[in-house]
């Protein structure tokens, strides 16, 4: 009785997704939980894992389709697991044994002083890629190495012979080129961004508001801890720090908190901030739980932690749901302040501007000090300038006030041991 | 700028990290009086006194075991092997203590062993080993075996520096052969770096100590022959550079392995199993292991020049694998 | 030597502190509830309480797997320790090492492997190291019989003797290594000979009598402290459980264990203060009704600790951890 595959529901308003690639052939074995696709849907690209052991029956769809949620996109015929594990396995489901031995002859005839005899057709985990990704057929392909071996310079000489051959395509589609434009066809992240974007700023009334702030005492203070905090794994930016400021301001301003619905302003009694990640094909805002129960260490380890699992597309649904506010930091490419878009049902966002050292007035003097501007867009539906102003406000008087206190503990130095204490 | 020897760059690492800091010390078998068996610590003695350049007894396990516990209530020992070949007394207490103790209890063990190794001097069975090969299996352990006299200085410095074990491998036959420019200010080589000896795209070679020397001299040779070789010098052994390593196999797609350690179970099997696993689909022919045979070291000239992988062992080789 | 009655009274409670606590791992460990081994100091609690008890604060201690006395003397909490045992994330290492392989430098304890004698020439090299340093601190060691047969015993005090380092070297002589008893295991006598051959003066004490045991061992450390060199402290005992608590020494002759039994160290502390009217009995009914709560804490500690996660176990590895990209 075969154990259907179907493209998963990822997110709340989710009705679509896309199969990006394949990890498994018809005929492959599978165990449980191994992953089998990768698919593209609102907002999180991920692996669906397999529902059982078993081997693939049959690949419904192809690559790059796009299909209505619960879709059946795969079949797999169940195996009990003991039955499963008899052999080598190769990738296409063959025992490769005779592959094997024909590159122990391989080996052993490059190593012993022995000539290399004229041997059927082999060729190597290099040619064999680059024949795939430039669709060629080995067969053409004339061999000048050993024994007639098709080698790397073949291939590429091969290429340059025939002209109808290009480089493989790359993972965003190919380009038309016609005179005087270029068509990029446009992937289904992207669309749904852009569709967030356009509903976004049609349903909140969009203003923002800009703060200066004097980072100076946040700057010292990096300074004095990011070498502590590197032999801890962390890489010590000015984010945790803001991201610390705006949790405890959420918590005197809970209207910034919030969603607008039909029935009223719903105030969160949790606090989860969203840290905007820019990644090649777009943007994605992982969430950190509970921010304002987390300490700067704290903070600073989650930072690095979903950035990081951002960029290598190891992000579960769960991490990139129920948010409540959202920080955005596009002082990272140097922009000094912006006015970026509220992200629904959110009713803010903060975005964070470059620090610079500029010239300013303290006490009617001219002092050098590090600043930076800090911007919050916010849904004048939901509140008044009074009510933003009085929440960057706050974060100010933090990041302007900030001193040692927040963070102590003792680092381990040697060599007195820190006995056991993990 | 000024040139220096291999042993001169050692020297100077040590007596520079003695002025700098108190905490480091240096203990072993003739390092105070005599100055060394090899001279590294000549006039040691006069400047810092017996209690900071001590001459044990002999007793590789015990001083080393010592040096383990000086080092957990807060100094820097540097202990000298007077040969790399006795190491091996003192395996129990660098495999069973130093290496373990941090993971095991928290407690930061900051010892070098530095070890004389090397062949090529007619030094026979136990004045000619490679010792990399012992430890290489001990998780806990760091490695390092500088091949130029800039390395050498900056590896031991940041040996010195380093909270972990670390079995320095000097090799005793670059001793007073090589020089290097090295810069006047203090400068650190860091441990876990491979380098790029030289840079080429048809095939690299990946080695380290002394070897480095002959894959330079061979790829001089092949230069002539048309064929162009990366070489990547390891510098550390443990733990391996495994970015280095993957980028120059992507760049060439053929790999030669070179050591002067013994074939079997030698750093170049680790070297080569890592690549077939995780750039198999850049591999354009097998990767090949050139190292010393699987013998003892053994004395008369002939022999050991047979046992230790020459130039023309090298241009064989990669002759051999570029016709592949 | 006159010793206080505070220090007399702390003995005698750190003697039953360490018995009950290990009588208690022995069953904890029959009940399946500790797993591997086990190996208590059963019988030669004397030894490890009296050299432990007259430490200075700063003072190095090296000692092997049965010195439970020193880790508890030294305030290594009965806590951390069951939880050790029981392998929790509450334990002195974490999970990383089981029973009683402690090490914690917070409170001068250095950790040990399970070769025995390695930590001869390691508390050697602490003594080095105060030498150096010209500091008023010294290091002891501790092993059995069976480790003064192995060859960094005699490595680690010849180090000693020649540099004439602030150690002293203690010997457990419970009479039995695992199976084997002295006379397979030397030719000579008396242990104490052998200190002799490195020049190191030795004594010779009653392994289950803790005051004489503390008596020498406070003399040793005056001596090394004063830069007199180290000294060797021979204490005779007898091991009263199997090797470890999976053994159940037939190969010991029962006579020689009913002979011993009498001369139990508790026993012997307990008559020590009545009869010289140092402590009541109801004095000393509140110290062993203290001892048996602090180890019930401990039993309860340990069993509502968490487990450490699986992935704890790939860290910790190097104290100076190499970047990868």
């Amino acid at each position: 009785m075969t154990v259907d595959v179907i493209m998963p529901q990822m997110g709340e308003s989710v009705a679509e997704g896309t199969i990006l690639k394949w990890l498994v052939h018809e005929g492959d074995r599978v165990e449980k939980e191994q992953p089998i696709v990768e698919i593209s849907t609102d907002k999180i690209d991920t692996e669906v894992p397999s529902p059982v052991n078993g081997i693939i029956k049959k690949i419904l769809y192809p690559e790059g389709q796009t299909l209505r949620v619960l879709t059946v996109i795969a079949q797999i015929e169940p195996v009990e697991a003991k039955e499963a594990v008899s052999g080598i396995v190769g990738a296409n489901g063959r025992t490769p044994t005779l592959e094997t031995a024909r590159k122990v002859e391989t080996i052993k005839a490059v190593t012993e002083t022995a000539e290399i005899e004229e041997v059927e057709k082999r060729y190597s985990p290099l040619v064999r890629r680059l024949a795939k990704e430039y669709n060629i057929n080995l067969e053409e392909v004339k061999g000048t190495g050993e024994g007639g071996r098709v080698t790397k310079k073949d291939i590429m000489d091969y290429t340059a012979s025939k002209p109808g051959i290009s480089a493989p395509p790359t993972a965003e589609a190919e380009k038309k080129v016609l005179e005087r434009e270029t068509l990029i066809p446009v992937s289904p992240k992207r669309k749904i961004t852009a569709d967030r974007m356009v509903l976004s700023k049609r349903t909140a009334a969009h203003v923002t508001t800009v703060f200066e702030v004097d980072m100076t005492k946040v700057v010292r203070y990096r300074e004095l801890n990011k070498d502590a905090m590197k032999r801890e794994g962390i890489h010590l930016t000015y984010l945790p720090f803001i991201t610390l400021a705006a949790a405890r301001a959420l918590k005197e301003h809970p209207l910034l908190n919030a969603s607008w619905t039909d029935e009223g302003i719903v105030q969160k009694n949790y606090i989860n901030i969203g840290i905007a990640v820019s990644l090649e094909d777009g943007l994605i805002v992982p969430v950190i739980k509970d921010t304002d129960k987390k300490d700067l260490l704290q903070l600073s380890k989650d930072i690095q932690d979903i950035a990081a699992r951002a960029r290598n597309k190891k992000l579960s649904l769960d991490d990139i749901q129920g948010g409540t506010f959202t920080i955005t930091n596009y002082g990272l490419n140097g922009s000094l302040f912006g006015t970026p878009v509220i992200l629904l049902p959110q009713v803010a966002i903060l975005g964070v501007g470059a620090v610079v050292k500029r010239p300013v007035v303290i006490d009617d003097a001219i002092a050098i000090r590090s600043m930076m501007y800090l911007s919050l867009s916010f849904d004048h539906r939901v509140m008044d300038g009074a009510n933003a102003d009085a929440f960057l406000h706050k974060i100010k008087d933090i990041l302007e006030g900030w001193e040692g206190s927040v963070y102590e503990r003792k680092m381990s130095s040697p060599p007195t041991g820190y006995g056991g204490v993990w | 700028m000024r040139e220096i020897t291999y042993l001169e760059a050692i020297k100077e690492a040590l007596d520079e990290e003695m002025a700098r800091d108190p905490s480091v010390f240096i203990l072993g078998e003739d390092v105070g009086v005599y100055g060394g068996a090899f001279r590294v610590t000549e006039g040691f003695y006069e400047k810092y006194g017996e209690w900071r350049i001590l001459d044990t007894p002999l007793s590789e396990s015990g001083f080393t075991g010592a040096a383990i516990g000086a080092a957990l209530v807060g100094m820097r020992p540097v202990v000298e092997m007077q040969f790399a070949d006795f190491i091996s007394c003192a395996f129990d207490q660098l495999v069973n203590v130093a290496a373990k103790n941090h993971y095991r209890w928290g407690a930061a063990t900051p010892i070098v062993v530095r070890a004389p190794y090397g062949g090529n001097i007619h030094g026979g069975a136990f004045h000619s080993q490679s010792i990399e090969g012992f430890f290489f299996n001990v998780p806990g352990l760091k490695i390092v075996a500088p091949s130029t006299a800039y390395d050498a200085k900056g590896l031991l410095k940041a040996a010195i520096r380093d909270n972990d074990p670390v079995i320095y491998c000097e090799h005793k036959y670059l001793y007073r052969r090589i020089k290097d420019s090295i810069p006047e200010e203090d400068y650190v080589v860091p441990i876990g770096k491979a380098k790029i000896a030289l840079e080429g795209k048809d095939v690299s070679i990946i080695t380290y100590g002394a070897m480095v020397h002959t894959a330079l001299e061979a790829a001089q040779t092949l230069k002539e022959n048309g064929v162009s070789c990366e070489i990547i010098d390891l510098r550390t052994i443990l733990p391996l550079d495994k970015k280095s390593i993957f980028t120059t196999v992507k760049k060439t797609n053929k790999v030669v392995v070179l050591h002067e350690q013994t074939k079997t179970g030698g750093v170049g099997a680790e070297v080569s199993s890592l690549i077939t696993e995780y750039c198999f689909d850049y591999l354009d022919g097998p990767i090949i292991r050139i190292a010393a045979q699987d013998t003892p070291v053994p004395y008369s000239a002939q022999m050991e020049e047979a046992f230790i992988p020459q130039v023309k062992d090298v241009v064989a080789a990669v002759e051999k694998l570029m016709r592949y | 030597m006159d010793i206080k009655r505070e220090d007399l009274l702390q003995l005698y409670y750190y003697l039953k502190l360490t018995r009950r606590l290990e009588d208690r791992v022995t069953s904890l460990y029959h009940q399946g509830k500790i797993l591997g081994g086990a190996w208590t100091s059963n019988g030669t609690e004397a030894v490890s309480v009296g050299y432990g008890y007259a430490l200075e604060k700063n003072d190095i201690a090296a000692p092997y797997f049965r010195d439970m006395g020193v880790f508890l003397i030294r305030g290594i909490s009965a806590k951390r320790i069951m939880a050790q045992y029981m392998g929790k994330k509450t334990g002195v290492t974490g999970g990383k090492e089981g029973n009683v392989h402690i090490g914690d430098l917070n409170f001068g304890v250095i950790g040990f492997p399970s070769h025995l004698a390695d930590n001869y020439p390691v508390g050697t090299g602490a003594a080095l190291a105060f030498k150096i340093r010209g500091e008023k601190r010294i290091a002891v060691a501790c092993t059995g019989d069976g480790g003064t047969s192995r060859g960094d015993f005699h490595e680690g005090m010849n180090f000693a003797a020649a540099r004439k380092l602030p150690m002293v070297f203690v010997c457990n002589n419970n009479q039995y290594a695992y199976s084997t008893p002295l006379r397979l295991q030397m030719n000579i006598k008396d242990i104490a000979e052998r200190a002799l051959a490195y020049g190191i003066p030795s004594k010779i004490v009653d392994g289950n009598n803790v005051v004489e045991v503390y008596k020498a061992a406070k003399e040793a450390y005056e001596v090394a402290r004063n830069g007199g060199g180290p000294t060797f402290i021979e204490c005779k005992t007898m091991r009263m459980h199997g090797h470890s608590e999976h053994d159940s020494a037939k190969y010991v002759p029962r006579e020689l264990l009913e002979e011993w039994k009498k001369k139990d160290p508790i026993l012997n502390m307990e008559k020590y203060l009545w009869e010289n009217t140092i402590a009541k009995k109801e004095e000393l009914d509140s110290i062993d009704l203290r001892v048996k709560k602090e180890i019930e804490e401990a039993e309860a500690f340990a069993e509502e600790s968490p487990y450490p996660e699986p992935e704890d176990g790939m860290k910790g590895l190097y104290a100076t951890p190499i970047e990868e990209e």
